[in-house]
């Protein structure tokens, strides 16, 4: 494929019914009211020149290139402001609009260095181009006035130069931060020939507020903010369309290559998730793929002691199988399984767990989901009917009143977290719940109505507390329950207790009765009211309950079924939503469907030559469990690194440590590959094959623009494997993969290759009632028919803070690190976070003597770990912090084995520990793995 | 380095507990049945196996519920 230009219309679309006739150069259209004359000539294949115009801004009217006539007008008005009206005529091009526009251009050449050959904007410069559009062909001012050719470069920044001689002040940069980001780090300092563009208060752009998202670079139309890998490798000449394989957002990005090399991933205008936004990770983290620690040949070795030794595909397969075979036959089928990974594609996904179900003859099957969404699976699926989000990301903008609750969406949904903040700064308002004061809570023109800055654990009595307020005070939207939802009356009464009212719940939840009540009638006045939720939802021991409780707000109050409304999970991982919909988990075939349908496993027996168990197998805690006790001894985990994500390490470890034999599947050798003794290079989304789902269950293509650099696709391994074992399982592609997903899962049933490749995206269900998916989820019945109310009563955790340990900790991630950090620690995001730091709230320091950067031991019941300290007033007294993106201070060394009551969803935020001040070393012993192994690996407390 | 000295169960009896934790609000038939729905629903067989150990070994761990759940006529 080419080089994908999309085209730019100049000035935002105005959707709207009314529309407005007019001419332009003689032709008639027809445009909504609003729009700008430069967009409908453009609409009609008239470009108008412009400089600071783009259709992702609204129109500045600055550069007065765009100048047009409009006929019974006065002078030449700019046609980026100028909207159009009924009768208009306008004409483009007169020799007087030539002039005026050489004579702008001639201004700006006059002050900008003419080394386009050099450039390394040479070819993609729109001032380049309009140049040649208004016929530029002299400039007669010189070089000896003032100009701005020798301002300095301002390099600091890892991913983008900033060379402000190159810099029309077209503000276009500005107002991309403001208007598409929301972070207005930059501004135009300086009045008339002074004025020029300034990173927070004339800092450099790496220590400024900027974030990185690239919306600047993408908007500038000059060199002036121009990405480092351009500079150094030149323009690409061709792009490929893929998926980000970062956060659950799944932007839509254009691989820009030359030949066969990466130049830059460019976020794609038409992505149905981004619609042309990216942040730090996805356009620019991207170097970890080509990062020499990659694994591109199998590691074998007898013994987790030994060092590793390369091997050939064959060998490795070989190996692999005939030890599970060999394992299976001294301790029985159950005895083995995989886990399969939210990073992989739906493709990859699928076929790994028809391996465990087919060829390996059990359910033990699972995936990373369990540590973070899977209850939301559950709650959903109760509630709803299914276990998906009810938006589209474009919902939002229709949202009178969001409500987020656990969740820090600028750091880990940045690109939807701008089209929160875009909808807030129209109106919107806001309510956050969180035990930490996340940015959302204050940010430039965004401020949160409410703050419910509740103690960790408490969530399901703050949302029971809201639905009190919503129940006893006539808040409910009667005729929505009556006519779409089942099991009110029961839910009511029980809401009504007085137990949970706000005033009864205060000292537990910490938040103000006041506060509450009124967060809650906000909330229920709406009129359009969404709830957003994140792992502060899911991390709990009554994970699953609080997802119930949230589905019994909205439902109470009729906010879903429609634009602005309901329920959303915001999913930490690219395919999150689609491992889970590809059969992962241990209790569902695809399409969560339970293994105890025999109509359901009839299916598959039938396509597959299968006998699938009728029975659940083992999740991931539960294989932990079970590898300690010793009936189960061996484990595929494809691109999951449990030793560092998963909780209670040392638990962890010991379990790992156990198995007779583990197989990983991974780009670099992680923490779990230690304990490895097959290690099957995977490759990197620039290599994979598929479709990714997203959080708003966009299925997204995510096409190779690489062939894989270890020689095999990670469904192909997984098939080897499998026909190894005995079993034949054989695809000729990935496209034949999705085509039997889509035969046999009926959520999935119109989807396929050549779909996405017609309409970009769509959103499950997509089938024959939905061929184009569906944006909106149970817009005129649930997906299980009437929507259900089920009471949630508030259970504390068994995790409390003592004499001993105290403080409570929570975790979190921050935008430039993703998850374990194995792939953002391997590119240049480490300026911006290089260690994990434990956030401290000043008082806890004081009294512990410790100061902003010390180093202390944070402890908890089953491990201690070492950190540098962060004093902040984000968090409450006797609530700690930690983001735990690095193994080296290892966050989950401290969590416990406590989880989620109907899911084993790990507690992980909540966790009761100590900080002290670190003795001198002990860092560094924590450095070198020296860490305790001495915890509950056959039990765990009452 | 912390100490350890908070009492130590077998994993399903906790996680039996964390089940009937949540149906403690429902009559005793209703919460026992619920657990025993559930834990069929979503546990391995060898889960449900060590359970009936447990609670024929020493249940005195264990969640009166659970108990109830599989000695009672409550469907598994």
């Amino acid at each position: 494929m080419t080089l994908i230009k999309e085209p730019d219309l100049g000035t935002p679309e105005r959707p709207g019914p009314a529309t407005v006739a007019l001419e332009i150069d003689g032709q008639p259209v027809s445009v909504p009211e609003g729009t700008s004359v430069m967009r409908a000539a453009a609409l009609v294949g008239v470009d108008v020149p412009k400089l600071c115009a783009t259709d992702s801004l609204e129109p500045f009217g600055s550069c007065r290139l765009c100048l047009v006539e409009v006929e019974g007008g006065k002078g030449t008005p700019a046609s980026c402001t100028l909207p159009c009206s009924d009768g208009m005529k306008v004409t483009t091009q007169t020799d007087k609009l030539a002039r005026l526009r050489r004579n702008v251009m001639e201004l700006y050449i006059s002050d900008h260095p003419l080394d386009c050959l050099t450039c390394p904007a040479n070819g993609d410069c729109e001032l380049q181009d309009m140049a040649g559009v208004v016929g530029l062909r002299d400039v007669r001012y010189g070089y000896a006035g003032d100009n701005h050719l020798e301002a300095t470069k301002d390099t600091s920044n890892p991913y983008f130069d900033f060379d402000p001689a190159k810099c029309i002040v077209c503000s276009r940069c500005v107002r991309a931060c403001e208007e598409v980001q929301g972070t207005f780090a930059l501004t135009i300092s300086g009045r008339g020939f002074d004025s020029a563009v300034s990173a927070s208060a004339g800092e450099s752009f790496l220590d400024s507020e900027c974030v990185s998202c690239g919306a600047c670079v993408q908007a500038c139309p000059t060199s002036t903010l121009q990405e480092k890998s351009v500079v150094d490798l030149g323009m690409p000449t061709r792009s490929v369309l893929t998926t980000c394989a970062y956060c659950g957002v799944g932007c839509s990005f254009k691989a820009e290559l030359r030949g066969s090399e990466l130049v830059r991933m460019v976020p794609y205008k038409d992505g149905g998730a981004n619609e042309g936004h990216s942040c730090v990770k996805g356009r620019f983290a991207f170097g970890y793929a080509s990062h020499p620690d990659r694994v591109l040949k199998p590691l074998m070795r007898e013994n987790i002691t030994d060092e590793w030794r390369e091997a050939e595909w064959d060998e490795a397969i070989g190996f692999v199988a005939r030890r599970f075979r060999e394992i299976q036959e001294q301790h029985g089928a159950g005895a083995i399984g995989g886990i399969t990974s939210s990073r992989t594609t739906n493709e990859e996904v699928y076929v790994v767990q028809r391996m465990v179900r087919a060829a390996f003859g059990n359910n033990n099957v699972d995936t990373c989901a369990r540590v973070c969404h899977s209850p939301t699976g559950y709650g959903l699926k109760q509630t709803f009917g299914t276990s998906a989000g009810t938006q589209d990301f474009k919902s939002v903008d229709q949202a009178d009143v969001m409500v987020v609750i656990g969740a820090n969406p600028t750091d880990g949904h940045p690109v939807f977290a701008s089209r929160m903040k875009r909808r807030l700064r129209e109106g919107a308002q806001l309510i956050v719940v969180d035990p930490r004061r996340i940015d959302l809570v204050r940010t430039p023109h965004v401020e949160a109505a409410y703050h419910l800055q509740l103690a960790p654990g408490t969530n399901v009595a703050v949302i029971n507390a809201m639905a009190h307020v919503v129940v006893t005070e006539g808040l409910v939207a009667d005729d929505f329950v009556a006519e779409r939802c089942e099991g009110f009356q029961e839910w009511a009464d029980f809401i009504a207790l007085p137990e949970n009212s706000p005033e009864a719940l205060a000292e537990i939840t910490g938040v103000g009765a006041d506060d509450l009540r009124a967060a809650a009638r906000l909330y229920a006045a709406g009129p359009n009211s969404a709830i957003y939720y994140g792992l502060g939802v899911t991390e709990h021991s009554q994970g699953s309950t609080m997802v119930m409780g949230m589905a019994n707000l909205a439902m109470a109050t009729g906010n879903i079924g429609r634009e602005g409304v309901g329920v959303n999970p915001l999913r930490g991982q690219n395919n999150v939503q689609g491992s889970c919909d590809m059969g992962s988990f241990p209790h569902e075939l695809p399409g969560y469907r339970h293994v105890s349908d025999p109509s359901v496993r009839a299916i598959y027996d039938d396509l597959w030559g299968s006998t699938i168990l009728a029975e659940p197998g083992l999740r991931i805690p539960n294989m932990f469990d079970a590898a300690l006790d010793g009936s189960f001894r061996a484990l595929f985990i494809q691109g999951e690194d449990v030793a560092q994500s998963d909780p209670n390490t040392q638990h962890v470890h010991a379990a790992l440590g156990a198995l007779d034999l583990l197989v990983v599947q991974d780009l670099f050798i992680n923490e779990t590959a230690k304990f490895a003794h097959v290690l099957l290079p995977g490759t990197s989304f620039l290599e994979k094959d598929g479709t990714f789902t997203n959080a708003e269950r966009r299925i997204n293509r995510v096409r190779p623009v690489m062939p894989p650099r270890v020689g095999k696709h990670e469904w192909q391994v997984a098939c080897e494997i499998a026909l190894a074992m005995g079993y034949d399982m054989h695809y000729d592609d990935a496209g034949q993969i999705m085509d039997e997903i889509a035969a046999t899962t009926p959520t999935f049933a119109g989807v396929s290759f050549d779909l996405l490749d017609k309409v970009g995206s769509v959103q499950w269900p997509c089938n024959a009632e939905n061929p184009t998916g569906t944006e909106i989820m149970h817009t005129k019945e649930f997906a299980r028919g009437l929507g259900h109310f089920v009471p949630t009563p508030y259970v504390a955790t068994t995790e409390r803070s003592t004499r001993k340990y105290p403080l409570i900790l929570t975790t979190g991630r921050i935008l430039s690190q993703y998850n374990v950090g194995a792939q953002t620690r391997r590119t240049p995001n480490v300026l911006w976070h290089s260690e994990d730091v434990l956030e401290v709230h000043p008082h806890d320091a004081e009294v512990r003597g410790i100061d902003e950067g010390d180093q202390v031991t944070l402890s908890s019941r089953v491990g201690s770990t070492t950190m540098s300290v962060k004093i902040t007033d984000r968090m409450p007294v006797g609530v700690v912090y930690m983001t735990f993106h690095h193994p080296v201070s290892g966050a989950n060394v401290v969590t416990t084995e406590n989880s989620d009551w109907a899911t084993n969803c790990p507690e992980y935020k909540v966790t009761a520990v100590q900080v002290a001040k670190a003795r001198e070393g002990l860092a560094e012993e924590h450095a070198e793995g020296a860490l305790p192994v001495e915890s509950a690996e056959l039990g765990s407390r009452v | 380095m912390p100490d350890h000295e908070v009492p130590l169960v077998p994993p399903v009896v906790r996680l039996a507990n964390d089940i009937a934790r949540q149906f403690a609000h429902l009559g005793v038939d209703e919460a026992a049945a619920a657990v025993a729905q559930h834990v069929t629903m979503f546990w391995d067989p060898r889960m449900r196996a060590d359970l009936a150990a447990e609670i024929e070994r020493d249940h005195t761990q264990l969640d009166p519920l659970v108990v109830a759940a599989f000695t009672s006529p409550s469907p598994r």
